[in-house]
């Protein structure tokens, strides 16, 4: 399985990009560094980051600002906050299919965190460090299933969804991990290091994808 | 000219912790200590008790809707829990008839993978139900929710769903019928009366009504983590729930009553429904019986919360209190049974630039430390 995405669609902001994997599509955009739109949001040292979530059907809940705060956990790190200090980088997140049933939220983010990567390359921010994000479930036999349906999402034991950073093209350190169901010790464990692998095994095609961007976005002589 | 010296300034370790509080942390731990003074991996002693305001806690008769309380107390911090319930009518059946689900657009596009023919009992996620809480940090100033009092709420009604918990089927209705027995006397049949079965599946609604759990919880002067303290307190609550048991009058049964209130019923306030099916029904709580909220007593669990420091000599840091510890970024929030079963881990790492990363030995040392903290403290829920 595989993933499609479409880089730099949107001309109005700085970045902007799709992601689709496994019925699971979604779109973001990223603007910034912009003058702080709140003057109580400025912050002395750092960025402030400006996140919003928009479901597929409906308005936001408070699913969706548990999204966001997810979201927030990942993007602290991993932005280079100190570089944007007293200044607001907005990041907007439009699902078009969630793929799931609305008890689940790991597919959602999986593809947000990958969708939102690839604008913020696409929006020049500096970032700190590469990640990545998949999620997966374990079955009522134990078996761990990368990135899941619907089905197989529904009928689990538990889901999980992992982001690690990447160097040298290997994913590296643990950003953010979060499992819900129940499980043992030792799943958990091995779904770190499923995931560690599943995310080795999108690498290529994710440099190709931003190398391809880069090319047309300048021109080489 | 004349000799302009920079004086150093000393801040007190308190306002230290205010303005630098990762300075702060590292002097602490290079000494050996942590800033609130606990051992590294010495949690905080909590105390779980029922509240006693619940309508079946309090003595003689009470007219309140509180079905469940709890008051969790940790340090300075407070807990207040209480549980309602509203009633619902159960759209299960309706919505499983695939002609309606076709009608009501539930069928979505990309049904091959859903699979229509599996039907929606299968599913692990449809036997449990869960508690919409609302958790309420006190700030000393009203306001709408903040996003870490959402976040709260929200983790709360996800880990108790996905745990399985509380099942769908412990929170459907057992509807009685009230009637007139042979002296004329009221009387309530409730389907477990097995004498009186046949007159209740002869009169009582087709439709299946259920229970949804409400919680509130009250959080004041909050110190340390409390998503912990917040899931002890539900749990607690949760654990002595009473609902209440549930009639329909004689009257209501007859189907030609509905029909008529049916046709009686204005377009206008019918509020979309369908008139032409539509089956009224007035439930009526019993003010005297009850039954206890059945709880899968083997998923009964205690939360635990760890802050990582960082650098060569990074430690972990249970319940982390005060504003240099709960500074910490990095950290691992597991929910565990006390055995070897988790309900939820939550890892919040850092890149892994300048010995940052979470290392696994540190997530087995997390895990292993609220495994015996939950073995502990599953007792007093």
């Amino acid at each position: 399985m595989s993933f499609q995405t479409e880089i730099g669609l949107l001309d109005q902001v700085d970045g902007s990009s799709t992601f689709e994997f496994a019925t699971t599509k979604v779109i973001t955009s990223v603007a910034g560094p912009l003058e702080i739109t709140r003057m109580k949001n400025e912050k002395p040292t750092e960025a402030f980051l400006d996140i919003s979530i928009k479901p597929a059907t409906d308005v936001s809940s408070t699913r969706e600002s548990f999204l966001v705060t997810k979201l927030a956990k990942v993007l602290q790190k991993t932005i280079d906050m100190d570089k944007y200090a007293r200044r607001e980088i907005q990041i907007m997140v439009q699902l078009l299919s969630p793929g799931e049933s609305e008890e689940y939220t790991v597919k959602e983010l999986t593809a947000i965190v990958n969708s939102v990567y690839l604008s913020l390359l696409n929006g020049g921010i500096s970032l700190r460090t590469s990640f990545w994000a998949t999620c997966c479930v374990i079955d009522g036999n134990g078996e761990i299933l990368m990135r899941p349906t619907n089905k197989q999402l529904r009928q689990s034991v538990s889901h999980h969804i992992a982001v690690f950073s990447i160097k040298d093209g290997k994913s590296d350190a643990l950003i953010f991990s979060d499992s819900k169901g129940s499980f043992s010790e030792n799943e958990l464990l091995k779904v770190l290091d499923r995931c560690c692998d599943d995310i080795d095994s999108f690498n290529s095609k994710v440099k190709k994808v931003v190398l391809d961007r880069v090319k047309r976005d300048y021109i080489w002589s | 000219m004349t000799d302009t010296h920079l004086r150093s300034i000393k801040f007190a370790p308190s306002k230290l912790a205010l303005i630098a509080p990762d300075v702060t942390l590292k002097r602490y731990i290079e000494i050996g200590l942590r800033p609130s003074l606990r051992k590294f991996h010495e949690f905080r002693p909590v105390i779980v008790s029922p509240a006693g305001f619940s309508r079946y806690e309090k003595e003689g008769k009470s007219s309140n809707a509180i079905l469940g309380s709890s008051v969790v107390k940790s340090g300075s911090t407070d807990v207040i829990c209480s549980i309602s319930a509203g009633v619902v009518e159960d759209s299960q059946e309706l919505t499983n008839d695939y002609r309606l689900r076709l009608d009501k657009d539930i069928i979505e596009a990309d049904e091959d993978e859903n699979n229509s023919s599996s039907k929606d009992e299968d599913h692990r996620v449809n036997q449990y139900s869960s508690v919409y809480s609302v958790v309420e940090v006190s700030r000393g100033r009203n306001g709408p929710p903040t996003s870490e009092e959402i976040e709260l709420s929200q983790a709360l009604y996800e880990t108790i769903l996905h745990s399985g918990m509380i099942t769908k089927e412990s929170l459907n209705i057992k509807l009685g019928l009230k009637s007139r027995d042979s002296e004329g006397k009221p009387v309530i049949i409730r389907r477990y009366d097995s004498d009186d079965s046949d007159i209740l599946n002869e009169f009582a609604p087709k439709k299946n009504f259920s229970y949804v759990l409400y919680a509130k919880i009250q959080v004041y002067s909050k110190t340390g983590p409390l998503f912990d303290l917040c899931y002890a307190a539900l749990i607690k609550a949760l654990r002595n729930t009473k609902l209440p048991e549930m009639y329909i009058n004689e009257k209501e049964t007859d189907a030609k009553v509905s029909a008529l209130r049916a046709r009686k019923t204005n377009k206008n306030d019918s509020n979309g429904r369908n008139g032409s099916d539509l089956q009224e029904f007035d439930l009526l709580c019993d003010p005297v019986s009850f039954h206890d909220l059945k709880i899968d007593e083997g998923k009964l669990s205690w939360s635990s919360t760890f802050g990582i420091t960082h650098g060569s000599d990074s430690v972990l840091l249970a319940d982390p209190e005060g504003e240099a510890e709960e500074n910490i970024f990095e950290g691992i929030e597991v929910v565990s049974s006390g055995n070897d079963t988790l309900f939820s881990a939550v890892i919040t790492g850092n890149i892994g630039e300048d010995d940052h990363a979470i290392s696994k030995d540190q997530i087995k040392e997390a895990i292993l430390l609220s495994k015996r903290r939950s073995a502990n403290m599953i007792k007093e829920l």
